[in-house]
């Protein structure tokens, strides 16, 4: 099982990592979904290239938060030269922890009564 | 995680853009690599896949440089990066925050630092960091930052200036709305004797009533008056067109309006609209000129309009009137109205065409006798404006572009060079800790600032070229009035620049990947080898070069062949002393024939009174100018029943001094004299060209020819007396075509020029010239100076710019290959100095130390002369259009830049030879 000393030494985590987590956290994938599942959960407004995306896999594998999936998603779909990859324990327990973290940032923007306040942001 | 949908397997980038992707795979580190690099391109695939379906031409470039920018960024960057996954906890939390947060949420949170990227406040300094860098390690050599700069200062400064050139004449759009709906018409005559003329004013009223596919039509025409205003007669040209010219051609009106249908027709007001020029620099930019009269050929014009400016077509005039034209007094077979259109909306070239050959083909119907044969051509506008030169054009673009490619290739070789000089700083650097990538960087930032300070010399010699080009006499392309080196050009200067830049830097950096670092500390100092494979890279890289030049020298000798050749061509008259002045009498002052012959008589008199004037006669139409149009005439009974009843022949009037002033031979008979007036025995002259073609055969002297049709009532005869050599009028590459000559007195006509032979400048004998035709009439302008040397020359003078400057580039490409030749070799030489004192030590003698140097240069030297000629034996034949009296494969043209080439660089091999057969071996090794 993961230490939380573990789990701490990963956060803040990088938005973009953040969001390449998420879409793990939806099941495992191949290069290409992530960079579309990223695409749809920001709204279009991260758009993964992919020396970014790999190098941020790269990362994540090295860092033991992915690794790569026994199972794979279609058969239909499948094709042997992609390699596919899930959230390993650790992997999920990070991106957990920066949601709570954020959610907390939310909660101290909602104390301070920034949420309800029209004028600001959009 | 939602799938990607799979579409059929089909769309897939090109194979150059996927080895383009590998390529740049080829920037990360091997750990990524080895471990995604097959994953990575099938994302490229998959995202190339999503992208296109309907995706236009635009679109996928825009992705290949999205895609391949960012591949290259992040494959820096991913070298420069150790994996940092969690260094950034070690940051402590907000303390003050925190507790705040604990107190009112009653929860702790394990770490609230802001996430932020990487910010931009680190990349600027570390950019300032990297450049300083940069500017250290160039000064450091100052040779090898000096020679790269001037070389791709001349590469990017050739490209720059071509660029200038072929821009405003190949690329931009012309300067009228919609240009590209804008079509020019003729009449043609396809086959054997085909012909290509201007239109009959009788079809060009058939082709605007029975076509639908064209918006408006509008005829166009020179037209030369004189104009005399308050200073100087001034001879003007101007174009008389259709009342529907302006709005045709989208041009807007300053001041005023264009023309009305009732203007257009015979025997309407006279009304001119004047040029936004002339408008500004005759008359003062008066804003009250409208309805102002101005005097053309003696009659009042009333100013209705000022054109915008900008107005060139077909090339520039200064006023235009409607052309009026009378269709009762027109024939079909005079064809010599320019014709202009524009597409309607939806219509296409194509339904164009399909039209126009419809309307033929019932006009041929109708009119057998002159419209057999004749068909209609339609050309887009910018076709008609710059085909004749795209070629060229082209081709000088790949000249320079071949230059740059050489300047790439010697500054690529410096660079290794240089590299491999410094492949102990770089691995003692390495050894301190720099990353790979920051050395890449440093070597991207180095090759950058290279290219950007190249690019800046290469706009200033851009700048000076295109000054020096103005000043010569490249006017003669169309829409080059005002060349410059705008901001376009700057741009792409800048564009070349950060793309040589980054060429450079990715050559480099691949390089230097490829060279195990560790091996080049163990083999130690400055005087340590380079390997072997980047010894490959720059004999190919050299061998390269010289094929290239090669090419780019035969290309020149070849155009330069063909120049001298047309330098030498007999143009059948003598050009030196000679001096030639357009004029054109107004028809209102000069209404009688005798008005005419009386005028000739006294101006020539006067002329010939002048002191230094040898002769002087004057000539309808001039040889080499606009006007020679051919006519039919009928050759007498007796020459016909043998040939041709008719003869085509072009028709000059000339005064009797005219052969001898242009000093034509008489081949037979005699020449024409003051006896022969209007009211003697009708005379003529033909050429050599005439009798060959209709006479042979025949004694030409005493023949009858008529200018009627056979089978006229009355036909005036007149009688062949002499026999002249022929006269290059076309051009000088044109075969001779039949010419008569016919007498001023006795078929005066109102417009043509005078010829004058006399010794003196160009200045004096114009103002002595027309000092003596104002004392005969005042009021008559001559224009258009020119010597005959200018007229021979302005037929070369396109030729002779485009050839002088292809050899231009070609002898830099040598140069520049030479040079790299010597430099790889002088690399060599040193860095083998160890083994050559060896060999000396051994017993090697100089002869063999010799052998070894010029072997090693000559080699990549005889690759690239093989590699060229190969080049050259498939390429020259794309120059047939543009060489003249040379064979394309042309021995000699092949042979001597080769042997120049080799000679050239034997000569680069001995200055490094030289150095190695005189090694002192025990000074060397005491050294070491």
């Amino acid at each position: 099982m993961t230490t939380p000393d573990k789990v701490a030494q990963n956060l803040p985590l990088n938005p973009r990592v953040f969001l390449i987590l998420l879409a793990f956290a939806e099941g495992s994938g191949y290069g290409y979904q992530v960079k579309k599942a990223v695409d749809r959960l920001s709204g279009g407004q991260v758009q993964l290239d992919v020396g970014s995306l790999y190098r941020a896999i790269a990362k994540l594998v090295d860092g033991d938060l992915i690794r790569e999936a026994e199972a794979r998603g279609n058969p239909d779909e499948d094709d042997e030269r992609r390699r596919y990859y899930e959230l390993t324990p650790l992997g999920r327990d990070v991106t957990s922890a920066e949601a709570r973290r954020l959610n907390d940032l939310v909660e101290i923007a909602r104390v301070n009564e920034l949420l309800n306040s029209p004028g600001s942001g959009r | 995680m939602g799938h990607v949908r799979e579409e059929p397997p089909q769309r897939q980038p090109s194979a150059v853009a996927r080895l383009l992707f590998s390529l740049g795979l080829k920037l990360y580190p091997r750990q990524i690599r080895a471990r995604f690099g097959a994953d990575m391109r099938q994302f490229f695939v998959d995202d190339y896949r999503d992208l296109s379906g309907a995706a236009s031409a635009r679109t996928r470039a825009s992705f290949y440089v999205r895609t391949y920018s960012r591949l290259v960024w992040n494959g820096f960057g991913a070298r420069t990066e150790t994996l940092r996954m969690g260094s950034r906890s070690r940051r402590q939390p907000v303390g003050s925050l925190g507790d705040r947060v604990g107190e009112r949420t009653g929860r702790t949170p394990q770490s609230i630092t802001p996430a932020s990227p990487a910010g931009l406040g680190e990349a600027i300094p570390s950019l300032i960091r990297t450049l300083r860098h940069a500017g250290r390690s160039l000064a450091r050599s100052p040779g090898f930052t000096l020679t790269s700069v001037l070389t791709l200062g001349i590469g990017i400064g050739a490209c720059t200036l071509i660029f200038s050139v072929v821009y405003p004449v190949l690329v931009a759009p012309l300067p009228y709305p919609d240009s590209d709906e804008l079509v020019v018409l003729f009449e043609v005559k396809p086959g054997e004797d085909g012909e290509r003329g201007w239109a009959s004013p009788l079809t060009y009223r058939d082709w605007r009533e029975r076509s639908v596919h064209f918006e408006r039509i509008s005829s166009y025409r020179l037209n030369i008056y004189n104009w005399t205003g308050d200073g100087e007669p001034t001879m003007l040209n101007g174009w008389a067109v259709s009342a529907g010219y302006f709005p045709l051609m989208g041009i807007e009106m300053t001041l005023g309006r264009g023309f009305s249908e009732e203007e257009d027709l015979p025997g309407g007001e006279r009304v001119v609209v004047v040029s936004s020029a002339f408008w500004r620099q005759q008359l003062g930019a008066d804003p009250d000129v409208l309805g102002k009269t101005m005097t053309l050929d003696g009659q009042p014009f009333t100013i209705v309009g000022v054109a915008s400016p900008r107005v060139d077509f077909p090339y520039r005039g200064e006023y235009w009137i409607p052309a009026a034209i009378d269709y009762g007094r027109e024939f079909r077979d005079f064809r010599y109205l320019g014709v202009i259109a524009r597409l309607r909306d939806g219509s296409s070239m194509d339904d164009a065409r399909a039209e126009m050959a419809r309307i033929s083909k019932e006009v041929e119907a109708e009119n057998p006798d002159t419209n057999t044969g004749w068909g209609a051509e339609v050309q887009s506008l910018k076709e008609f404006q710059v085909g004749y030169f795209k070629p060229r054009l082209v081709g000088m673009s790949v000249a320079v572009g071949i230059l740059l490619v050489i300047a790439l290739g010697n500054i690529t070789n410096l660079y290794i060079a240089r590299n491999a000089g410094r492949q102990s700083e770089a691995a003692v650097r390495r050894a301190l800790g720099a990353s790979r990538g920051a050395l890449a960087r440093l070597f991207v930032t180095e090759t950058m600032v290279l290219s950007l300070v190249g690019g800046a010399l290469g706009v200033a010699i851009a700048f000076s070229g295109a000054a020096a080009l103005s000043a010569s006499s490249l006017v003669s392309l169309p829409r080059l009035e005002d060349l410059s080196v705008d901001a376009r050009c700057l741009a792409f200067a800048l564009g070349i620049s950060v793309a040589v830049g980054i060429v450079l830097g990715i050559a480099s950096v691949l390089v230097s990947g490829s060279q195990d670092l560790s091996q080049s500390l163990r083999a130690g100092g400055p005087g340590g080898m380079a390997p072997a494979g980047t010894h490959r890279v720059r004999e190919l890289v050299l061998a390269t070069q010289v094929g290239l030049a090669l090419t780019l020298l035969i290309g020149a000798a070849l155009l330069a062949r063909s120049l001298f050749g047309l330098g030498r061509i007999d143009a059948g008259f003598s050009p030196d002393d000679l001096f030639t002045f357009s004029f054109d009498l107004p028809t209102a002052t000069y209404d009688e024939p005798e008005l005419l012959g009386e005028f000739y008589r006294q101006a020539i008199a006067e002329i010939q009174a002048m002191p230094g004037v040898q002769a002087a006669a004057t000539v309808t139409p001039m040889p080499m100018e606009m006007g020679s149009v051919p006519g039919s005439w009928t050759l007498s009974a007796e020459v016909a029943d043998q040939g041709d009843e008719v003869a085509m022949a072009h028709m000059r009037t000339v005064t009797p001094a005219y052969f001898e002033t242009m000093r034509i031979q008489l081949l037979g008979g005699r020449i024409f004299n003051e006896r022969d007036r209007a009211e003697s025995e009708q005379v003529g002259l033909v050429n050599q060209a005439f009798v060959d073609r209709y006479l042979s055969g025949h004694n030409p002297l005493g023949v009858l020819v008529s200018p009627g049709d056979p089978g006229d009532e009355e036909m005036e005869w007149l009688t062949i007396v002499g026999v002249v050599g022929n006269v290059q009028f076309r051009s000088l590459t044109a075969t001779a075509e039949p010419e008569i000559y016919i007498p001023t007195q006795q078929f005066p006509s109102g417009w043509g020029h005078l010829v004058v032979r006399a010794t003196g400048s160009r200045e004096v004998v114009t103002s002595a010239v027309a000092e003596a035709v104002h004392r005969v009439d005042p009021n008559l302008p001559l224009a258009d100076v020119k010597t005959g040397d200018e007229i021979i020359g302005r037929q070369l003078q396109t030729s002779r710019l485009y050839t002088t400057l292809t050899a231009f580039f070609a002898l830099t490409a040598t140069i520049l290959s030479v040079v790299g030749i010597l430099g790889v070799l002088s690399i060599v030489v040193a860095q083998r100095m160890r083994e050559i004192g060896l060999r000396i030590v051994l017993g090697a003698r100089s002869a063999s130390i010799w052998g070894f140097a010029i072997s090693r240069g000559m080699r990549p030297v005889l690759i690239g002369l093989v590699l060229g000629l190969a080049v050259s034996l498939g390429g020259t034949r794309f120059l047939e259009s543009q060489i003249y009296g040379v064979s394309t494969l042309d021995p000699l043209a092949f042979l001597l830049p080769t042997l120049g080439f080799a000679a050239a660089g034997l000569l680069a091999c001995l200055v490094p030879g030289a150095r190695a057969a005189s090694t002192d071996p025990v000074k060397l090794l005491r050294s070491e």
